[in-house]
Formats: C-alpha cells, sequence, structure tokens
C-alpha cells in the first residue's frame, strides 16, 4: 500500500510540475474552492524545473496574475481571433532543452461555446504547449435549441484531457457535504473555504487507455502532498466489535475467532437452494396414511 | 438583544472595512454583496460609501480604535434606486455631496435604451462613471439588465459591462439580489444564477445578507457573512457572520 501511495506522490508531482506531457490538463472547481491556487501550484512545481512561458488568455480576471509572461483579454481580442492570437506567442517547432515550456492558461472554459470547444482546443493544441483550462462545474450551462444533442461543455473537455485536476474543500467538523451542498445553492459560501489547503482529485489517463485515479490533500503553504487514506468505517461494519459488548450481562455476547469461522462456513438454506443439484425430480414418498387408489388414472402422480 | 455587545464591521485584517492595501499595485477587485429580497443591502452600501469618504463607518462602528482609511472618490449607481435615496441617506450619515456622485441609471433605462444595440446601452451607461484610479464605483442590482434589455446574457454584461466598470475603479462593489429556486431550470434563471456565480468567481470578497433561517424576529433584522471569494485577496480577509438590525436610522451589528 505505501508503495501505491509514494507512486501516486511521485505521479503527482510529475502532473504538477508539467512533465507529465499533456495537451490538455482540466482543472475543475466549484466557488467552495477555486482553482487559483491550484494554478499557482503547478506554475510553481513547472518554474522549479526551468522557465515557463505563461500565456494567460482571461475571460474573467481583470488583473494580470504574477507568473504571467503574456496577457490576452478576450473581450479585447474577440472570440473568433483569440486562438490565432494564442498560436502567435506559442513556439512553432519544439522548443530545445534550454527553451521555456509554454503554458496556456484559460481562466474559464466556461464562456467558450460548447460547438466551439473542439475547434478552440485543437487549433491551440500543440506538442509543445500545455493548455491548463479552469472549468467552473457550479456555473450552469445555458442550453441552446440549435444543439440540443450536443453532449455539455465538460464532458467534451473530460473527453480531451489527458489529465483531471479536480479542486474541493476540506471541510471542517462543523460542516458536511449535505450541508455544504445547501449552502451553495444558496450562493452562500461558508466560512473555511477557498483555502490554501485543499482536497485534489487527480485522474491520470495512460496511454494505454486505464485511468488512475488519487486523491490528495494538498498544502499550497508548504508545497506538501499527502495521499487521502480511504477510511476503514466500510468493512468495519459488518465486523463487531467487542469492547462494546463487554459488562453488558454476564452471559458472553462475543464470538471468539473459531466461531467466527465455523460461522462464516455455514451454508446457508437460501444457498443451497441455488444450487440445482437434484436435477428437478419430483420425488414421491408413499406414507402409510396416503390414500392410494390402483383404479384410479388420476390419482397416481406419475 | 440590547444587553448584547454591539459589533464593528471589519472585513480585511488590518481592522479596516475596505483595505488601504488593496488600492496599491493599480490592480482592480471586486467585492460582491448578495442579498435576497427580504434583506435589502442599502444600509451597508450607506455605511461602505460612508466608510470610504469618511475613512470609517462612524454609523456602525463605534469603536473609535479601528483602522483610520483615506477618503476616496465615490461613484454609485443603481439600477432599483432613485439619486435621491442615497442623497438623503447619506446627508444623514453626514457625509458631504461634493464627495460623491450618484449616476441616474433609473430614470427611463428602458425608454432609453429603445433602438439601440445593447452593446451601445453598455457603453452609454459605462460613460456615467469616471475612469479614475484609487476610487471606488458601488453597482446595486446590475442584473436587471437581463430582464430590461431583450437578448442579454449573463456573459455578455460581464463582458460588457462589469469588468469595463473594474477597470475604472480600484474597487468595484457590486449588490446582486439572489435567487435561489433550484427547481427552476428556464433559461431565465439560469442566466441569472451564472450571473451571481460569476460575480463569486471574480470577487475577493463576497458578503451575504440573508433573513433568519428560524423566521421572523423583532431584534434581529437578518445575518450578514463574509466569506472569501474566487480570487485571491491581497490582504487577508476576516471570515465572520454578523447578526443585525435595521432600526429607523441605524443599523447595529452582533456577532453571532
Amino acid at each position: 500500500m505505501s508503495g501505491s501511495n509514494s507512486n501516486a506522490t511521485i505521479l503527482l508531482k510529475r502532473v504538477l510540475s508539467l512533465n507529465e506531457f499533456s495537451p490538455l490538463l482540466l482543472c475543475i472547481d466549484s466557488i467552495a474552492q477555486t482553482a487559483s491556487y491550484l494554478l499557482d501550484e503547478i506554475l510553481y512545481n513547472a518554474s522549479k524545473n526551468g522557465q515557463v512561458s505563461v500565456i494567460y488568455v482571461s475571460f474573467e480576471s481583470v488583473n494580470c496574475p504574477s507568473y504571467a509572461t503574456k496577457f490576452i483579454d478576450v473581450e479585447s481580442v474577440g472570440l473568433a481571433k483569440l486562438s490565432q492570437t494564442i498560436s502567435s506567442y506559442l513556439p512553432s517547432s519544439s522548443p530545445t532543452s534550454s527553451g521555456p515550456k509554454s503554458v496556456v492558461v484559460v481562466d474559464s472554459m466556461n464562456h467558450i461555446p460548447k460547438n466551439q470547444v473542439a475547434q478552440f482546443m485543437a487549433s491551440i493544441g500543440s506538442k509543445h504547449a500545455t493548455v491548463l483550462g479552469v472549468y467552473h462545474k457550479d456555473m450552469p450551462e445555458i442550453a441552446d435549441p440549435s444543439l440540443e444533442h450536443y453532449p455539455p461543455t465538460l464532458s467534451l473537455l473530460y473527453f480531451m484531457a489527458t489529465t483531471v485536476l479536480e479542486v474541493n474543500p476540506i471541510l471542517n467538523k462543523e460542516l458536511d457535504e449535505e450541508e455544504l451542498k445547501e449552502e451553495l445553492v444558496k450562493y452562500l459560501v461558508p466560512r473555511g473555504l477557498n483555502n490554501s489547503r485543499f482536497q485534489l482529485t487527480l485522474t491520470n489517463r495512460r496511454k494505454s487507455g486505464r485511468s488512475l485515479v488519487h486523491d490528495f490533500y494538498v498544502d499550497t503553504n508548504t508545497h506538501s502532498y499527502e495521499v487521502v487514506k480511504e477510511t476503514q468505517e466500510a468493512d468495519n461494519d459488518d465486523g463487531e466489535n467487542p469492547e462494546a459488548l463487554q459488562d453488558l450481562t454476564t452471559f458472553n455476547l462475543s464470538t471468539s475467532a473459531k466461531q467466527r469461522m465455523a460461522k462464516d462456513q455455514v451454508a446457508l438454506p437460501f444457498l443451497e437452494a441455488q444450487s440445482f443439484n437434484t436435477g428437478g425430480a419430483i420425488v414421491y414418498q408413499f406414507e402409510k396414511d396416503d390414500d392410494f387408489d390402483e383404479e384410479d388414472p388420476y390419482e397416481d402422480p406419475f | 438583544m440590547s444587553a448584547v455587545q454591539r459589533q464593528d464591521l471589519v472585513v480585511f485584517n488590518d481592522h479596516s472595512v475596505v483595505s488601504d492595501q488593496i488600492f496599491q499595485n493599480g490592480f482592480h477587485h471586486l467585492i460582491t454583496i448578495t442579498a435576497s429580497p427580504f434583506t435589502s443591502p442599502t444600509w451597508l452600501i450607506n455605511s461602505l460609501v460612508e466608510s470610504q469618504i469618511l475613512g470609517r463607518p462612524y454609523s456602525l462602528n463605534a469603536d473609535s480604535s479601528a483602522a483610520q482609511g483615506h477618503s476616496r472618490p465615490v461613484t454609485v449607481g443603481s439600477f432599483v434606486h432613485e439619486p435621491q435615496l442615497f442623497h438623503n441617506a447619506l446627508g444623514r450619515l453626514k457625509v458631504a455631496p461634493q464627495k460623491y456622485k450618484v449616476v441616474d441609471l433609473v430614470t427611463d433605462l428602458v425608454v432609453k435604451s429603445l433602438g439601440k444595440p445593447r452593446s451601445k446601452v453598455y457603453s452609454d451607461i459605462l460613460q456615467q462613471f469616471p475612469l479614475q484610479n484609487q476610487s471606488v464605483i458601488v453597482l446595486e442590482q446590475p442584473e436587471l439588465l437581463l430582464s430590461l434589455l431583450e437578448g442579454s446574457t449573463s456573459d455578455e454584461i460581464h463582458s460588457q459591462l462589469i469588468t469595463p466598470l473594474m477597470k475604472r475603479c480600484s474597487v468595484l462593489i457590486l449588490t446582486t439580489s439572489v435567487y435561489d429556486d433550484s427547481e427552476d431550470a428556464t433559461r431565465d434563471s439560469l442566466e441569472f444564477s451564472r450571473f451571481t456565480l460569476n460575480c463569486i468567481y471574480k470577487s475577493i470578497v463576497v458578503m451575504s445578507l440573508r433573513p433568519l433561517e428560524t423566521g421572523r424576529a423583532n431584534d434581529v433584522t437578518g445575518t450578514l457573512r463574509i466569506t472569501r471569494g474566487g480570487v485571491r485577496s491581497p490582504v487577508h480577509v476576516v471570515e465572520n457572520e454578523y447578526l443585525y438590525l435595521n432600526q429607523k436610522e441605524t443599523t447595529r451589528l452582533f456577532y453571532r
């Protein structure tokens, strides 16, 4: 188990430092925990391994982030010319080992019409650049009657992305998932969210088609990643807790290991009924009180 | 409730309502106030305007040790209230009328916009706000444009009005009335929802005004919750929840 945990952390570090090549890294967020901390973390890791050239495509942001090399305001460029503008900043050939890595950050993919998402990605996607696209999962998509049977943007992006990073808040004791959902529906952000410590679900699709899913707690202050350990509660549900049964009565309520093993081996009647070994034959056993008339043709069951 | 100690409104951890530090570096920030039909944000707008002009919301905060900020030019625009309402309320708070400007966005907005393309309507609204660094703009209920202008969308209002307005000042304070019927999946309700969520994603601070969930009370009007928004603030936001009571001419805050 510890081996797979360390592998997961290594994989996350490779993804965050952009060593694991992916044309589209999809970051899914919500108002409870936005992707801003995650973007900072990715660019922190990526810049550790060498220079990074960041083209920031802004649908929402007004301020140019400190890590951005180029800031493209979509409103002033226009959606039609956007991919052309981005491409003009991207290297045309494979960057040399000393050259900077190119990253295109799109601050909200929600604003690209769903029938243009594939086209947009195809036009800017190249072997030399990684697109870091943020998608707000709680923002409703406005249905277009002419695209009634078209898949939603998130499905399209999910299909295109080789790596998906989903951020969620780490909930404190006072708040459970149900309450959080109720509050967010009312546009109320509970206190303590949008924190520098958050939960991250990494879905990494390998070339073989197998996808690996790992959960982490990420602390962007210390840049530490911890694998979320599955709680054992589900496994313990049917197991008994001998301490809880102690001193309740003078009877022995708990079972020993030997008794439990014997209990597991008992073949339950309904399981016996499932195995049709008898072949469906009706076996008639004549009893002494049975009134059997040899003359009656209908009496004989055979 | 009278025995309960009243509290001061503090949003940032330098004990300020709107920190001086967020006016630095030439950045533009958004603060969103979400309100419900039962908890009008007018008192909060007035207090915020007062705090920006006088340096502190004197009407709300009794504590004299609180940080004294700089005086800044403020422009208020409302899609629901006439300018006179702000002049009266701010006059009562002893804010000199020459220190602020109120833009009339209510009178004949629809009549004036008839036959004009929507982009012209947005630019006409924008032109009424001065382009001034280090200034504050307050905009009340711009989501009404979704209903007032035919064919307008949330994305369009954000890209053609809200974002350009943010670029005209250092801090844009935007109030929006929320509509939270999760069963309603009509196009209009989705546009309203998209508008509000987009505001929250762009904000450094979200202030939510809601009525009491337990029902009506004589000594509490509602709750004011202050939380971080989707954008990281340069100054730490003190997340807090207050109870507040609107009286005839004053509002008092209490800790929850």
